[in-house]
């Protein structure tokens, strides 16, 4: 049995993957090390739980807890710059013809921003949508969701691709049936009090052989 | 001849020495295959797969290639806010396979420790 947030966690994953559309690319983890190649054309949308705290203010000890959860969403997009490649390298072109394709070539930064910009408004309006409010769970299980931010990276300075990352925050409140866990009956405890070496019944043996026995008086 | 100038004359040689001919087109469409001298065009061009972190911290692995040309041998000196081209053999080892890369004047790094030198970041192209 999960936690409702890792419930929803998956549901927001997979309601993204279901509406992505070849909008761009969706997982629930956060990948180690991203070969910037593969990200052309071609977001990376990483969900994760960023943070899971609960609010003692509105649980009891042993009802429900209320669980306040923040997903991380993080997009990242790497673009090469665009330009019209056939002029630039045909030895038959004129001045003319090169110095226009230089003026019209794209730079790859700006490339990155307008794809970030285009896969934050996908994901805001599928998870935003009426009609996904309740993530797919119960009626009441989840509340308050909303996105409390976006911030897009500093790009870095160089590179043969642009690369250019975005983070989003989806905040919202579920309430954690605790139904216990299944637990574990450990075999029965064995006390074994037996005393070895000199216990007492050594000490009795040796007073008896002694043939008498001390009155200690005070 | 002064000591200065046989120290730029040994730099001078051992970067076409060392070095890959290539092309440059200029934002006007000139097509630069030849150095100030007459000579080919040459530059000392590296690449390499590097790490770079953003903001949030994720690791991302980019490929970064970097063209270093002999500042005197150049016609004309990249200026901020210029578009320009570059070909070159991305493999010397491969005749015949060239590849078009751009950059913006402002990613030609020239001056502190590197005078006679400007380092040029390259970005790939794809075609639009």
């Amino acid at each position: 049995m999960s936690l409702v947030v890792v419930n929803a966690l998956n549901t927001v994953v997979s309601m993204l993957a279901a509406q992505a559309a070849a909008r761009f690319t969706v997982i629930g983890f956060q990948r180690q090390t991203k070969p910037a190649e593969t990200r052309i054309d071609n977001v990376l949308v990483q969900c994760w739980i960023n943070s899971a705290n609960i609010d003692w203010s509105r649980c009891s000890r042993n009802g429900p807890k209320e669980h306040e959860v923040g997903i991380k969403i993080q997009f990242t997009i790497a673009q090469p710059a665009s330009g019209d490649i056939a002029t630039l390298t045909n030895l038959s072109s004129t001045d003319m013809q090169r110095a226009t394709a230089l003026a019209n070539l794209t730079a790859a930064d700006q490339e990155t921003s307008a794809a970030l910009y285009a896969a934050w408004s996908a994901v805001f309006e599928i998870l935003d949508d009426a009609r996904n409010q309740t993530f797919g769970l119960a009626k009441g299980a989840i509340s308050d969701k909303s996105f409390s931010n976006f911030n897009q990276d500093e790009p870095p300075s160089n590179g043969g691709l642009a690369v250019n990352t975005a983070t989003a925050t989806l905040d919202f409140r579920v309430k954690e049936a605790q139904l216990g866990d299944s637990g574990y009956t450990p075999d029965p405890a064995i006390y074994d009090n037996t005393l070895e070496g000199t216990g007492i019944d050594e000490v009795v043996d040796e007073v008896s052989q002694a043939g008498q026995i001390t009155q200690v008086t005070t | 001849m002064s000591l200065r100038d046989l120290a730029s004359s040994v730099s001078k040689l051992a970067h076409k020495a060392f070095s890959t001919p290539c092309v440059l087109i200029a934002p006007d469409g000139t097509r630069y295959d030849t150095d100030a001298e007459g000579d080919s065009l040459t530059c000392q061009f590296l690449s390499g797969r590097v790490s770079q972190s953003p903001d949030s911290g994720e690791e991302i692995v980019v490929f970064r290639p970097v063209a270093t040309f002999y500042r005197g041998l150049l016609t004309r000196i990249p200026q901020d806010g210029e578009k320009w081209s570059f070909e070159a053999p991305l493999d010397p080892e491969i005749p015949g396979t060239t590849t078009l890369m751009a950059f913006d004047g402002s990613k030609a790094i020239q001056g502190g420790r590197s005078l006679s030198t400007i380092r040029i970041y390259l970005s790939e192209v794809q075609q639009s």
